[in-house]
């Protein structure tokens, strides 16, 4: 399904599939997804919790662990299928060409190191003859970029806000200039004013840099006010994928209608509105959907037999 | 006319010393028994939304000031009153997963309050008032009772928690960010029913979130909180539409709109709000934030000016010749006009037959 494109994707995702192995059976948690990202694209996948969104971010950075396996397709990054790669090899990867900023980053920082302490962590994770100073001048350069002052560096996380601790995530993900960043849930526990500054942050950065960006989200506002490209997932699936102004405009999917079309506006007061579209409508299960392209660049799943 | 819920002068602060933390001042505001009111509180976390909330529902005891139910102390009151109390104000929790025991049916939570408030006779009526609070919210008995919390989805649960509230037969109820652990296709159907239930009942709420959007929804006044400080209180429509204060205008314009084709305005940068204890006898809340910050923001905090009939803002900005202060009393506002879009409700919707 991918579209003829003018350059070469940086990603490309085919028929991606990720399974648990459970007690009382396998649930398939990314059932056959497939999308690519253009160099400096901003792609966003939608979906609720248990939609398969995180976890097909996790399967792309080579981070699903037991009892989760990748059980079908491939991730091919910069021309090289990144699923069939020893461990060693996939951790030489992440952060040098594809970073992740994670969900709720006053967790992921560790909290008894400084935050310098992490810079030279990761630069050296890679190149491990960097000198002190050359770490140093990286750093505030990255820090510069996400501007925070130098003298953060010195600072434990609990000595961050919130705000902080994100924009040290991002300076943390660029810092070997990958050509993907997959931000999930970047800022949901921020506030608004922060969200906003740094989601601005985050794109000024990508910009720089020229990187790609795969943004995870439920909240799609923000995702309207981020991304080129728009996909939805829906139980595991991929159920519509498209430019995010035609998505936006006419959703093709009934779990993409009722998403968009039950969203709260700050236009028009009427709470029954929105209720009535989210009960009306039925949303067919995705299962054995496969996508078709409705329009160009648009996707749409569809029940197989009403297909053709 | 004694109003129902009242809290006057309330203050809560936490710790002492160098640890103290003032997370609500000198706040007034009342819910009327009489004339029913859907009252958004919407702030940022720190802003004293929960707090007020804690603090209304009788579960934390005001550092300063008190809260009264129907004129007597909630927190010296005891026996019939606080059995009244419990009964006629009713809270609705974030988390739809949490007020459920996993081993019971959801039945179980329906069917408790109903012995223990004695409201219902027989098991057949009973049944009945179960069945009648669940369609009150849009849900099927039929699917519901019997069930288990986890056969439920989160919009459901949360349906249900309201319906529990709802056949006790409240005239208040107080929700707590109802909606932010719903998923957003399900989000509406909650919101939804809240709404039904304040003018199919006439039921006051008190509806706390950080999301302006569904406080534009569903709320009829809103009041701003700013690090536990009224920032501006007013008609909803008003106060999102033109919100006057510079933080609810950083606020407003800080929402991320579900369209591509209008993007946030020009890049912002506004420091975040500090981590040290604001010097409250002399600074305006907002003034480390504030791009229109004035030398008198740092030398005293600012009353509430009442800047309409319906709206009053806390900022020097607005301290025009003449104009009225109405101090952290909210109640000024929200009497000084009718604030219900509707008055009456008055369009034969309304279902005068209380549940319980």
């Amino acid at each position: 399904m991918t579209a003829p494109a003018a350059t070469e994707p940086v990603l490309q995702v085919t028929d991606l599939a990720v399974e648990y192995r459970m007690r009382h059976g396998t649930v398939r948690a990314v059932n056959g997804v497939s999308f690519d990202i253009q160099p400096g694209e901003r792609l966003g996948l939608a979906g609720e919790s248990g939609s398969g969104k995180s976890t097909a971010a996790m399967a792309i950075m080579g981070l699903i662990r037991s009892p989760g396996r990748v059980t079908q397709g491939s991730v091919v990054l910069n021309g090289r299928d990144v699923t069939r790669l020893e461990a060693e090899q996939m951790r030489r990867i992440r952060l040098a060409d594809m970073a992740m900023i994670p969900q709720g980053a006053m967790n992921s920082l560790n909290p008894v190191r400084r935050v310098r302490t992490h810079f030279a962590d990761s630069i050296r994770a890679h190149s491990a003859r960097v000198g002190d100073r050359e770490v140093r001048r990286r750093m505030v350069e990255l820090l510069g970029m996400v501007d925070l002052g130098e003298e953060v560096a010195d600072l434990y996380p609990l000595e961050l806000s919130g705000g902080m601790k994100q924009r040290v995530c991002i300076a943390l993900s660029i810092c070997l200039q990958p050509r993907v960043i997959i931000a999930d849930e970047p800022t949901s526990a921020l506030d608004v004013v922060m969200q906003r500054q740094v989601m601005q942050t985050l794109r000024a950065v990508q910009e720089t840099l020229g990187a790609a960006v795969l943004l995870i989200g439920h909240d799609m506002g923000l995702l309207a006010q981020f991304v080129d490209r728009l996909g939805v997932m829906y139980e595991g699936k991929l159920v519509e994928l498209g430019p995010v102004r035609s998505v936006f405009r006419e959703p093709l999917h009934p779990y993409t209608q009722v998403l968009i079309r039950s969203l709260p506006s700050l236009d028009e007061r009427d709470p029954v509105r929105a209720a009535k579209i989210a009960q009306s409508t039925r949303v067919p299960s995705a299962v054995n959907a496969v996508m078709t392209e409705a329009r160009p660049g648009h996707w749409v799943a569809v029940e197989e037999a009403v297909s053709r | 006319m004694t109003p129902l819920l009242e809290a006057r002068e309330l203050g809560q602060v936490f710790g002492t010393g160098d640890k103290r933390t003032v997370a609500l001042e000198n706040l007034t505001l009342s819910f009327d028994a009489d004339t029913p009111s859907f009252t958004a509180i919407v702030g940022e976390s720190g802003s004293g939304k929960t707090t007020l909330a804690r603090s209304l529902l009788g579960f934390l005891r005001p550092s300063s000031g008190a809260v009264y139910f129907r004129g007597e102390d909630l927190y010296s009151t005891g026996g019939a009153g606080l059995r009244r109390f419990r009964r006629e104000v009713q809270a609705i929790f974030q988390d739809p997963f949490e007020v459920y025991n996993p081993f019971y049916t959801v039945d179980h939570m329906l069917a408790t309050p109903i012995r223990k408030f004695g409201l219902a006779p027989s098991r057949t009526q009973a049944r009945d008032l179960m069945e009648r609070s669940l369609r009150a919210v849009g849900l099927e008995p039929k699917e519901t009772l019997g069930r288990y919390p986890h056969q439920l989805s989160g919009g459901q649960r949360q349906r249900l928690t309201v319906a529990r509230a709802l056949l006790i037969g409240p005239r208040l109820i107080i929700a707590d960010e109802p909606v932010s652990m719903i998923d957003a296709s399900l989000r509406a159907t909650v919101l939804e029913s809240l709404r039904r239930l304040h003018e199919d009942f006439d039921i006051s709420f008190v509806y706390i979130t950080h999301d302006l959007t569904t406080a534009y929804q569903v709320s009829d006044n809103v009041i701003v909180l700013y690090r536990g400080r009224v920032a501006e209180v007013g008609d909803v429509e008003q106060v999102i539409k033109q919100p006057e204060h510079p933080y609810t205008q950083l606020l407003v314009g800080s929402i991320p709109i579900a369209d591509p084709d209008r993007p946030w305005a020009e890049d912002i940068n506004v420091p975040e709000a500090g981590e040290r204890e604001l010097d409250r006898e002399h600074a305006c809340a907002f003034a480390d934030r504030c791009p229109q910050v004035m030398p008198r923001c740092t030398q005293s905090p600012p009353p509430l000016y009442r800047t309409h009939d319906n709206r009053a803002v806390s900022c020097f900005l607005y301290d025009r010749d003449g104009e009225e202060t109405v101090e952290g009393d909210v109640r000024k506002i929200f009497r000084s006009s009718d604030l219900r879009p509707d008055p009456a409700g008055g369009d034969g919707r309304r279902n005068q037959t209380d549940p319980a």
